[in-house]
């Protein structure tokens, strides 16, 4: 069994990893919230050049 | 201001110019606290040194039942207005949630173990507390089966609702059982915690509650950003 102050330590550490472990959880979705954001936007700029290809065929 | 405030881009601006800060400003507060605490505050006389768990243990379980609480506000105002930052934030406070009920859940076995002699017992506050933790494992998985998220915006509100139930069962269940938890320390009617006990395990408390609002900010822009595409 840990003794008093280690579980107090123990405590302590756990909090600082539950803060961090969140911080990490939120910067992940960032790059999910970028990569949408740029899936996007490609998205967008390969359908302007769908409708310039027809219109050149036109 | 309100009205303001529901708008995606003067949301997705506040929350970028102040997440950072009251993270920040938190784990200050947490870290003042837990000096204090640890090495200033007195040793408890029936416990010994192992009750300064209390300045973890105590803040993780209120924020995992306010965190709940703040999420159902969300929840009711995306029923009736259904805005985007609303649908947000309600999805951005669930991990934060659920982490602190494992913390809460955790440094309260710790603790339990040298005063009670077991990690676990199937009482009612630990039980409830539990409950707590699948509900907010459920609607995590709830939020991410749909696959698109504006259509789950409702069904989510209405889960989080239900899951309400909880926790008042979660508060009051030291009055209506019998529990090898103790009961209220703190009350409406004064605080029976020795002064400088007090002192540091509400500057935690308060460190905690900006720390979570901090990282619940930055994860709602994200989820705000990301449903906006």
């Amino acid at each position: 069994m840990l003794s008093a102050w280690d579980t107090v330590w123990v405590c302590v550490g756990l909090n600082a990893f539950v803060f961090g472990l969140d911080y990490f959880l939120g910067h992940r979705l960032a790059k999910k919230a970028d990569k949408t954001r740029l899936a996007s936007s490609r998205d967008s700029r390969q359908k302007d050049l769908v409708f310039t290809d027809l219109e050149r065929k036109q | 201001m309100v009205k303001r405030l529901a708008s995606p881009p003067v949301f997705y601006r506040l929350a970028t110019a102040w997440w950072l800060r009251l993270a920040l400003a938190g784990l200050a507060f947490v870290l003042l606290g837990l000096w204090l605490g640890l090495f200033v505050a007195p040793t408890d006389k029936t416990q010994g040194e192992v009750y300064r768990a209390i300045y973890v243990h105590v803040p993780a379980a209120w924020m995992s039942m306010f965190l709940y609480l703040v999420a159902c506000g969300y929840a009711v105002i995306n029923w009736v207005y259904r805005g985007a930052v609303s649908a947000s934030m309600m999805r951005a406070l669930l991990p934060t949630g659920a982490l602190m009920t494992v913390l809460a859940l955790v440094t309260g076995a710790l603790w339990g173990k040298p005063t009670w002699g077991t990690y676990w017992v199937w009482d009612a506050r630990m039980t409830s507390e539990l409950i707590l933790l699948f509900i907010y494992l459920g609607l995590i998985a709830l939020d991410q089966l749909a696959e698109d998220p504006s259509k789950s915006d409702r069904m989510l509100a209405i889960a989080l609702l239900i899951g309400a139930v909880n926790i008042p069962l979660i508060y009051l269940s030291v009055v209506f059982w019998n529990t090898l938890h103790q009961g209220y320390s703190v009350s409406m009617s004064g605080s029976r915690i020795h002064p400088d006990i007090a002192q540091a395990m509400w500057l935690c408390v308060l460190g905690f509650w900006m720390t979570c609002a901090g990282l619940v900010l930055n994860r709602g822009r994200h989820i705000l950003a990301a449903r906006r595409g």
